[in-house]
C-alpha cells in the first residue's frame, strides 16, 4: 500500500524527464518500428493522384506556426504531390502566420520541378483576413478579392491570373488547415469543386463527419497522416523520422494513466476501508 | 446624436447581414455583386481589426513601467519587440528580408514552443486528472486507448490494432461527432439570428 | 552568420518557454513577455499590409474609390482606444459582426445541418449503419434540453456513450497532436541548433 501511495505521488516534473528522454532517444537512434498505412491515407493520396495535368487547384495554406510540427510535414508531402500531377496551383492563405509556409512551399516547387514557372502554373497570393468571410469572397468574386500576389507582383500580370474566370474553374481545393471547418462552409458552395483537408490531429474529430458523408474527398490528419503521406509520395521526412517518438509517448501516457488509476483505486478503497471500520466501531 | 450611438449600429448590422442572406433569395446580379462588395468590405475592416488588440496592451504595460511595477523590465520587452515588429514591418511590410528574419528566428519558435508546451500538460493530466470514476469516464478512457492504436509501436504486438482504430474512428467516433456538429450548427445559427435582428448587442458595448 | 546567430536566439527562446516545466523562472518570463510582443506586432503588421493591397492601393492607385468607405470604417475602428468616443466604431463593429453573421449562418445550414442530416439518412443493411444511425440520433436527443421524458432517458444514456467514445478518440488524437508539437521543436533543437544527426 505504502508503494502504491508513493508511485500515485510522484512529482510530475520526473514523469516529465522521463517523457522528454523517451521523445529524444528514438529521434537520435530510430527504432525502426512499422508504420501501417491507413485506408483514408491512400484515398487521400488516390485523390490527388486522380488529377490531370494541367487541372486548376486551389492550395490553401491556413495553419500558424503553434501547428508547424504536424502541418508542415504535411505542406511539403502534398506539395510535392500536387506539383508531380502537373496541375495549375493557386496558393491561398487565411491566417496571419501562414505566409512564411506559402513562400517556402511556392520556392520549393519552383526550385524542383523545372516545369513550373512562376505565373504560369503556379501562383501564391497574399494573406487575406476574415476567415469565412474571406472564404465567401473567394467563392463569390475571386477574381475581385486580390490585386497583389504574395511577392507584391501586380495579379494582372500573371498570365495564369488572366486565365481564371473564378472559383468554379478549379477542380480541387486542397486546404491545410489548423481549424475545422470555417473554409469548408463556404467552399462547399462552389459546384464540383472537389475538398481535401489536412489537419491537426486535436481538431480532426470536428471534420470526421464531414468526411464520412462525403463532403470531403480526402482527409489526412496530424503528424501521422503526415508520415503516411510521405511514403505514399516516396519521400519519408520529418514526420516518419518522428514516428518511433510517437510510440514512446503513447505508451508512456497509457502507463501513466494506468498508474495514476491504480493509485487512485487503491487509495479510494482504502479510505472506504476505513471509513467503514470507523463506522463498525460507531466513531464519528 | 442617440441615434448614432445606440441604433444605428443594430441598423447597420440588420442591413449588411440582410444583403449577404438575400441574395440567395433573388437571383439578381446586381444584388449579387453588392453582396460581394460587401464581403470584400467585411476582408478589409477584418484586416483593421488586427491591429487593435495594440492599444490595450501598450496601456497596460506602459502603466506598468510608469508605474515602476516589479514587472516592469518584462513589459518593456513586449513593447520593445512590438516596436520592432512594428518598426520593420510598417517599413517592408512581411515581404522585407529584414522582417522575415524577425519572423523566422523571433515569432515562429516562440509561436511553436508555447503549444510544444503542451506536451507536459497533457502528461500531468494523464498521471493526475483522468481518474476512471463512472462508466463514461471508462468508455471514453477506453476509446482513446483503441484510437492510439493507430500508431506504430501496437501494429508491431497486434497487426489487427490499425484496423481497430479506424473502425472506432469511422463509426461511433463520427457519429458521436455527427451530433455535436448538428448541434453546433443549430445553436450557430440561432445565436446569428440574434445578433442580426438586434436580441444580441454584446458585441456593440462600452463608451457612452 | 545571421541564419547562425537566429538559430540561436531561436534555441534560447525555445529553451525559455520550455524552462518553465522545471519551475516559473525569470528566463521564462522575459520569452513570454517576447512573444506577447512579436505576436501582436505580426497581427498589425499583416493586417497593414492587407489593408494596403486590397483596399489603399485601389483606392489610391487603381481609381476604385468605393474602396474609401471601408477605409474609412475601418479607421473608425480604433475609436475603440478611447473611452469618451468608443461609440464611434459601433457601426463598424456592427457591420462586420452582421456580415460575418450572415455569412456563418447561411453557410453552417448547408454545410452542417443539412448535409450532414441527409448522409444520416443512411440504408440500415448494415451493422456499421445501424451502429452509425443509432448514435447519431440518440446523441442527437441528448441535445434537446427542452424534452424532458423519462421514455427519452434510456435513448439520451446511449446518446451520451456515443459521445464519450468520440471525445475519447478525440483525446487519443490530442495526445498524438501534443507529441507531434514537441517532437518538432525537439528536431529543431537536435538537428538545426546542435546539429547532432540528420
Amino acid at each position: 500500500m505504502a508503494l502504491i501511495r508513493k508511485l500515485s505521488n510522484i512529482d510530475v516534473r520526473i514523469l516529465y524527464l522521463i517523457m522528454v528522454i523517451a521523445a529524444i532517444y528514438p529521434l537520435l537512434r530510430p527504432i525502426g518500428l512499422p508504420l501501417p498505412i491507413s485506408d483514408r491515407a491512400r484515398d487521400a493520396y488516390a485523390a490527388i493522384e486522380a488529377l490531370q495535368p494541367g487541372d486548376l487547384v486551389f492550395f490553401g495554406i491556413d495553419y500558424s506556426p503553434t501547428q508547424e510540427a504536424e502541418m508542415w510535414p504535411q505542406t511539403l508531402a502534398v506539395g510535392h504531390h500536387l506539383a508531380r500531377r502537373g496541375v495549375r496551383i493557386v496558393m491561398l492563405n487565411m491566417i496571419e502566420g501562414a505566409f512564411r509556409y506559402e513562400e517556402r512551399m511556392r520556392d520549393i516547387i519552383l526550385a524542383e520541378y523545372p516545369e513550373y514557372k512562376y505565373g504560369e502554373n503556379i501562383i501564391a497570393l497574399p494573406f487575406t483576413a476574415g476567415r469565412e468571410a474571406a472564404f465567401q469572397s473567394v467563392v463569390a468574386d475571386f477574381k475581385g478579392l486580390y490585386t497583389y500576389d504574395l511577392a507584391g507582383n501586380p495579379v494582372g500580370s500573371l498570365p495564369l491570373w488572366n486565365e481564371i474566370r473564378g472559383a468554379s474553374d478549379f477542380k480541387m481545393y486542397v486546404e491545410l488547415a489548423d481549424a475545422p471547418d470555417w473554409w469548408l462552409r463556404p467552399m462547399s458552395q462552389v459546384p464540383g469543386l472537389q475538398l481535401w483537408n489536412g489537419t491537426v490531429a486535436s481538431g480532426a474529430s470536428t471534420m470526421a463527419p464531414l468526411y464520412q458523408s462525403g463532403q470531403m474527398i480526402g482527409f489526412i490528419i496530424g503528424m501521422v497522416g503526415a508520415a503516411e503521406y510521405e511514403f505514399l509520395v516516396g519521400k519519408p521526412g520529418m514526420a516518419a523520422a518522428a514516428m518511433d517518438t510517437q510510440s514512446m509517448g503513447h505508451v508512456l501516457i497509457i502507463l501513466f494513466v494506468v498508474l495514476g488509476n491504480i493509485g487512485y483505486q487503491a487509495i479510494k478503497a482504502d479510505e472506504s476501508r476505513a471509513k467503514a471500520k470507523r463506522a463498525a466501531r460507531g466513531d464519528v | 446624436m442617440t441615434f448614432i450611438k445606440t441604433k444605428l449600429p443594430v441598423v447597420v448590422t440588420f442591413v449588411g447581414a440582410f444583403i449577404i442572406i438575400a441574395q440567395y433569395y433573388f437571383d439578381i446580379p446586381a444584388w449579387k455583386t453588392l453582396a460581394a462588395e460587401l464581403l470584400r468590405w467585411n476582408v478589409i475592416l477584418a484586416a483593421f481589426a488586427l491591429a487593435l488588440g495594440i492599444g490595450g496592451i501598450v496601456k497596460l504595460h506602459w502603466g506598468r513601467i510608469a508605474r515602476r511595477a516589479p514587472t516592469a523590465l518584462y513589459s518593456a520587452a513586449t513593447l520593445i519587440t512590438l516596436a520592432f515588429f512594428l518598426a520593420i514591418g510598417l517599413a517592408q511590410t512581411t515581404r522585407g528580408e529584414s522582417y522575415r528574419w524577425l519572423y523566422d528566428y523571433i515569432y515562429l519558435p516562440v509561436a511553436a514552443t508555447s503549444y510544444a508546451t503542451t506536451f507536459f500538460f497533457i502528461t500531468s493530466a494523464a498521471y493526475r486528472a483522468f481518474r476512471i470514476k463512472n462508466s463514461y469516464a471508462a468508455v471514453l478512457m477506453v476509446s482513446a486507448v483503441l484510437m492510439m492504436l493507430q500508431i506504430g509501436i501496437f501494429a508491431a504486438f497486434l497487426p489487427i490494432a490499425p484496423r481497430i482504430a479506424a473502425w472506432v474512428w469511422n463509426i461511433p467516433t463520427s457519429a458521436g461527432m455527427r451530433a455535436v456538429v448538428i448541434g453546433g450548427a443549430l445553436s450557430l445559427v440561432g445565436n446569428s439570428f440574434r445578433v442580426i435582428v438586434g436580441l444580441e448587442r454584446g458585441h456593440l458595448g462600452g463608451g457612452e | 552568420m545571421s541564419a547562425t546567430l537566429g538559430i540561436w536566439l531561436a534555441a534560447f527562446l525555445t529553451l525559455g518557454l520550455f524552462s518553465w516545466m522545471y519551475k516559473e523562472n525569470p528566463w521564462f518570463r522575459l520569452v513570454e513577455h517576447v512573444y506577447v510582443g512579436a505576436a501582436l506586432g505580426h497581427l498589425a503588421v499583416t493586417g497593414y499590409q492587407n489593408v494596403l493591397d486590397i483596399a489603399w492601393k485601389p483606392a489610391t492607385q487603381q481609381g476604385k474609390y468605393l474602396m474609401w468607405v471601408p477605409l474609412f470604417m475601418g479607421v473608425l475602428l480604433f475609436s475603440r482606444w478611447s473611452r469618451k468616443y468608443m461609440w464611434v466604431s459601433r457601426s463598424s463593429i456592427g457591420f462586420l459582426v452582421g456580415t460575418l453573421a450572415a455569412v456563418s449562418m447561411t453557410n453552417a445550414i448547408r454545410a452542417q445541418l443539412l448535409s450532414q442530416v441527409a448522409a444520416t439518412m443512411m440504408p440500415l443493411d448494415s451493422i456499421n449503419n445501424i451502429i452509425f444511425f443509432a448514435v447519431t440520433a440518440s446523441a442527437t436527443v441528448y441535445f434537446i434540453f427542452t424534452l424532458q421524458q423519462k421514455w427519452a432517458a434510456p435513448i439520451m444514456d446511449l446518446g451520451k456513450y456515443g459521445m464519450m467514445i468520440a471525445f475519447g478518440a478525440t483525446f487519443g488524437n490530442t495526445v498524438m497532436s501534443r507529441i507531434s508539437l514537441f517532437t518538432g521543436r525537439l528536431q529543431f533543437l537536435l538537428f538545426e541548433w546542435l546539429k547532432l544527426g540528420n
